[in-house]
């Protein structure tokens, strides 16, 4: 798998197929392509992705409990439908998530765990490659993930999933200043222990970026053209 | 989960259901009863077996279960189930108290005044005394209700996963949550009435964790005695 003509690192956890093929099924209704009520075609999917009917199903299925798609047994899988509403919606819905996972991260980081935190924020400043700044901010939600230690709360993001991955930053244009401003002041907090400082900076950075999608889409022309 | 093949269980599909929803439902009710515990490797095959059917329905309840939580799935190892402890049901209702929260505020952005109308109505159906089985059927439609008027799919498809936690009749299994429902959702409708959204969000938020609280207080009694029966 390679993305802008270079490898993805090692260290980046290859997803499922089914993972693949669901973030593909994703992006084409975010970006327009599948409009709502559209019927998914799932032989057609398989043959474009190269891949079994199996992962086509399974994402499907996924798609079906995250609210992207309308799945039912004779009826097959058709587009729930996307507007610019729905952008702010899922980027807000997301920061409700992130802001709680704050908050555990306030009340559990040890300062073992803040020094890492730290270390990840430097090295995301540092690059300057977009990339790598991609991979580095999911290193750091990795790290967040994991010493906020709430299997129900991590599980709530696969429901509202970030849309993009690697290109994101290349994508939104504001997305990188916006992600920085709103990483730096999560850590303030953390250090200050503050579960509300870091509440409200994750909600607030997860708004920012939803607003910088929506932008992004409607300077593509997908979105909110009417 | 050995016991969970001689319960004598209906597991066919409820209307509307599928295979898929039929299985996640037998394996929420395991968990939350203490039969399958957390950190134990989900018995796929017993499922299959107890519930009658083969193993892709199974398959398809896990990548269900495990954006509700229950589960989570380790490539080429298999699912394992979350522990369902105090954390994760406070965890659980705090992100339903936010959800709620946030359904209150698009609501008072995007409704009608006959929309307004309605959702008050609904709330006066829910501050009449009544039995679990009617409270549930009132608040049901009280919540859908809001949840529609916040006229938002992203939300819609966030609370389709954010399964209940407690299997069946909530007022059922958690009597005392009528009064904090009650009492909630009259506090909740005079902060939509006022206008009021960071008022509405507080009040979601604080029902929820009332809730919680309850929750782990029945869960903590039927573990009891599970570990009895076993003995």
């Amino acid at each position: 798998m390679s993305t802008h003509g270079r490898t993805l690192p090692r260290r980046l956890k290859r997803e499922s197929s089914s993972e693949q093929v669901a973030e593909h099924i994703r992006r084409l209704i975010m970006s327009g392509e599948l409009v709502k009520g559209e019927r998914l075609r799932q032989e057609d999917l398989a043959e474009e992705l190269g891949v079994s009917r199996i992962p086509v199903r399974e994402a499907i299925i996924a798609l079906d409990r995250e609210g992207w798609l309308d799945f039912e047994a004779n009826r097959g899988a058709h587009v729930a439908g996307l507007a610019a509403d729905d952008i702010g919606d899922h980027y807000e819905l997301r920061g409700l998530v992130f802001g709680l996972l704050a908050r555990r991260v306030v009340e559990t980081a040890t300062d073992e765990d803040v020094k890492v935190l730290s270390a990840l924020a430097a090295e995301m400043k540092r690059t300057a490659d977009l990339v790598e700044f991609a991979v580095t901010n999911e290193r750091m939600i990795r790290q967040i993930i994991r010493v906020a230690a709430s299997p129900r709360l991590t599980a709530a993001l696969l429901v509202t999933p970030a849309i993009m991955h690697h290109d994101f930053y290349e994508f939104v244009p504001t997305g990188r200043k916006n992600q920085e401003a709103g990483i730096a002041a999560f850590l303030r907090a953390v250090k200050q222990r503050s579960a509300d400082a870091a509440d409200t900076a994750m909600r607030t950075m997860l708004r920012r970026q939803g607003q910088a999608v929506l932008a992004a889409f409607t300077a593509s022309g997908v979105v909110g053209g009417q | 989960m050995s016991r969970a093949a001689v319960r004598p269980a209906p597991h066919a599909p409820l209307p509307g259901e599928t295979i898929a929803d039929a299985v996640a439902r037998f394996v929420r009710t395991e968990i939350f009863e203490g039969r399958l515990v957390g950190g134990q490797r989900l018995p796929q095959d017993d499922i299959a077996e107890s519930v009658g059917v083969s193993r892709i329905p199974v398959r398809e309840a896990i990548i269900a279960l495990e954006r509700e939580g229950w589960v989570r799935v380790e490539r080429h190892r298999g699912a394992f189930i979350n522990a369902l402890d105090e954390q994760a049901v406070l965890d659980r209702f705090a992100l339903y108290g936010r959800f709620y929260g946030f359904a209150a505020r698009r609501a008072l952005e995007r409704m009608s005044g006959e929309q307004r109308e309605t959702l008050r109505r609904l709330a006066l159906d829910l501050a009449r005394p009544s039995g679990a089985k009617p409270f549930e059927r009132a608040n049901g439609a009280y919540m859908s209700t809001l949840v529609h008027f916040a006229g938002s799919a992203r939300l819609r498809g966030v609370l389709r996963s954010t399964a209940q936690i407690v299997p069946g009749n909530f007022f059922v299994t958690v009597p005392k949550s009528i009064a904090i429902q009650r009492a909630g959702i009259s506090a909740l409708q005079a902060a939509l009435d006022a206008d009021d959204a960071p008022a509405a969000e507080r009040i979601c938020a604080d029902m929820e964790h009332r809730h919680a609280l309850e929750v782990i207080a029945v869960m903590h009694a039927r573990h009891a005695r599970a570990a009895t029966a076993q003995a």
